[in-house]
């Protein structure tokens, strides 16, 4: 065949039965439009995740929390204590270590006054969870051993509360009590929740303990092992600990929780499992949709089309031209529809990630190059399944019968 | 060029009798002839043409066709003789829908190993008169034109023979003496013509007219009005 006449052949049929063209390609739009939308953003949501929780949770630390089992709320708050940490802490030999601790109380500076959320960490929080002042200093042991009035900012509060004046060397009011501003935090940006973690306040947990709470437990403290290989061990070490310490027995629910990078990651995995099974299924259904649209529409052109491949017979064309003429209609269809697919879907998460995914932090989704080609693919393919049967059985056509038609 | 011996082609529909469509036909067709073949519907004219024409295989007998024995070739290589050799007209025009007239004429070459599909395209356009009308859909063209394009697509990739089915059948008579001249003018450059139909006045334009009744050859006879006593 003449493949420049083919291709000539080819676009004016394909424009000239335009309605028919996006019949067929529309399918196959929606489609790939789905798929690319869905996946790439179950994909960014999976990496900003991952990598929040990889930063937030590194995977030689461990985490222990308060209160046991999955419904555990608020009232059981109350059961890590301090000494139950510091047992811990002495026993495994843990250097490195940081409270979880959280508050909101009034916070003045001024005429400036906002509800602030109050961390309260040791000096190793530096290390452990990765704050750090970029202007000023960082809390020192002597902060937290003395239990000093002293704070670190985040750069959204130093911003609300000193609009005009550096805040290092400042003093603000906690509840009516004076803080010393050290000095502010490098900035961290959104948590997965969309939550500003710069609108922060940072003080020894000791003072935040003692002073502002008067309590003498932590809802969660954060150990660094320092190697990854023996977090597993350490676990179930501190499991042992605690249950002696909280007399708990054989069988009985543990009022506390040991968590691993792990851990966190296989719940993370489970919740997005669903995620997992649906995008696929959401493809493969659009693509078996638009695979039998294509069916049904060719083989309903194809016999309005009898008379026209009667005649290509007539005029030289072999079985095998018009199958590939047939195959590279649909081809070039699939093709362009699933281009358009792309396309939309790319427009589409422009449009839509300032719109909702900002607010987990997300400034742009991804959308990968593999992705792209296997959407085109399985595109292109269920264009090809589709116009298979239908190909056939034009090119079967007796030449005789076609012309008579 | 055309050599059939002994053809026969049998059809049977359902559980009736079996009809003999071309029954013992033998026939030769020089290269340069302009041979009408006559006859009244269902005297198995158009079966002799989809023979001729290498649409359908013979039950029996031998066809030559510019020194090929083509019985025994397969579908592809049919296809292939087609495009090469045969060119057809239909009654029918069997022109593609919303397709310009130069696409149409194209067609053929589709299937040609040919570069030159531009230039073709256009003389074959030319030969029929109908340049002017290159990019018009085949449905805003009238009967004679829709069969003149239908002619020039017969044409354009040169083939050994024309093989013209009741190509004036749906025209009215002034439009059908465009094509018996269109058909005149091509056999004077050399074109060789088998025009196949029913009416004696298309017929005349022929230098030879064979007349076929029930599938087989009644008379064979060259035309005096229009050879003048002289082959």
């Amino acid at each position: 065949m003449s493949g420049r006449l083919l291709f000539a052949t080819i676009v004016s049929r394909l424009w000239r039965f335009k309605a028919k063209t996006i019949f067929m390609g529309l399918g196959i739009t929606i489609g790939v439009l789905a798929t690319v939308l869905l996946q790439s953003v179950a994909m960014t949501v999976t990496q900003r995740f991952t990598r929040f929780i990889k930063q937030a949770f590194p995977a030689d630390s461990i985490v222990v929390m308060s209160g046991g089992g999955p419904m555990s709320g608020p009232e059981n708050r109350d059961k890590l204590r301090l000494d139950d940490v510091n047992t811990i802490v002495s026993a495994l030999s843990i250097r490195e270590w940081d409270p979880v601790i959280v508050t909101r109380r009034d916070v003045k500076h001024g005429a400036n006054n906002v509800r602030a959320l109050i961390e309260g960490h040791s000096e190793q929080g530096e290390t452990v969870h990765q704050l750090s002042a970029e202007e000023g200093d960082f809390l020192t042991a002597e902060d937290v051993r003395g239990r000093r009035n002293v704070a670190v900012i985040g750069a959204t509060t130093a911003k609300t509360l000193f609009p005009n004046e550096s805040p290092v060397g400042s003093e603000l009011y906690i509840d009516d009590a004076p803080f010393r501003v050290a000095g502010v935090l490098a900035k961290r940006g959104l948590d997965v929740h969309g939550r500003d973690q710069d609108d922060v306040i940072v003080v020894p947990y000791t003072t935040q303990m003692e002073k502002l709470m008067r309590v003498n437990f932590v809802p969660a403290v954060m150990l660094k092992i320092g190697d990854v290989s023996r977090v597993p061990g350490a676990k179930s070490e501190i499991e042992r600990i605690l249950r002696e310490r909280h007399h708990i027995g054989e069988g009985e629910q543990d009022d506390f929780t040991v968590m691993t990078t792990e851990v966190v990651m296989q719940m993370f995995n489970r919740s997005l499992g669903t995620m997992r099974i649906f995008v696929p299924l959401i493809a493969a259904t659009a693509f078996l949709i638009s695979g039998l649209v294509i069916l049904t529409i060719m083989n309903l052109s194809i016999r309005s089309r009898t008379s026209e491949i009667g005649l290509r017979k007539a005029v030289g064309a072999r079985d095998r031209d018009l199958r590939v003429q047939l195959f590279l209609e649909v081809g070039a269809i699939a093709t362009g529809a699933a281009i358009l697919g792309v396309i939309l879907a790319s427009v589409g998460l422009r449009t839509l990630v300032p719109m909702l995914m900002s607010r987990m932090g997300i400034q742009s989704v991804h959308v990968p190059v593999t992705l792209v080609i296997a959407a085109v693919a399985a595109a292109v393919i269920t264009g090809v399944l589709g116009a298979m049967l239908p190909a056939r059985r034009a090119a079967r056509l007796d030449p005789v019968q076609a012309l008579r038609s | 060029m055309i050599e059939m011996n002994d053809v026969v082609k049998t059809y049977r529909k359902g559980n009736e009798p079996p009809i003999k469509a071309i029954d013992h036909v033998s026939l030769a067709i020089d290269s340069g002839e302009f041979v009408a073949i006559l006859g009244p519907s269902g005297s198995g004219k158009s079966t002799l043409m989809n023979v001729l024409g290498l649409l359908d295989r013979p039950d029996s007998g031998e066809y030559v066709l510019n020194g090929r024995a083509v019985e025994k070739l397969g579908a592809d290589d049919l296809a292939a003789l087609r495009n090469r050799h045969i060119g057809f007209v239909f009654q029918s025009y069997h022109l593609l829908p919303r397709t310009t007239a130069i696409e149409n004429v194209q067609l053929p070459l589709l299937y040609a190993k040919r570069s030159d599909f531009k230039t073709r395209g256009e003389a074959a356009l030319a030969a029929v008169g109908l340049s002017d009308r290159r990019n018009h859909l085949a449905e805003e063209l009238s009967g004679g034109q829709q069969q003149r394009v239908a002619i020039a697509r017969a044409i354009v990739n040169e083939p050994s023979v024309l093989l013209a089915d009741e190509p004036t059948g749906n025209l009215d008579s002034s439009s059908a003496r465009e094509i018996v001249d269109v058909f005149r003018e091509l056999h004077a450059k050399g074109t060789t013509i088998v025009l196949i139909t029913h009416d004696r006045d298309v017929a005349a334009a022929a230098e030879r007219v064979i007349q076929v009744r029930d599938g087989a050859i009644q008379a064979d006879e060259l035309n005096a009005a229009v050879v003048g006593g002289v082959r």
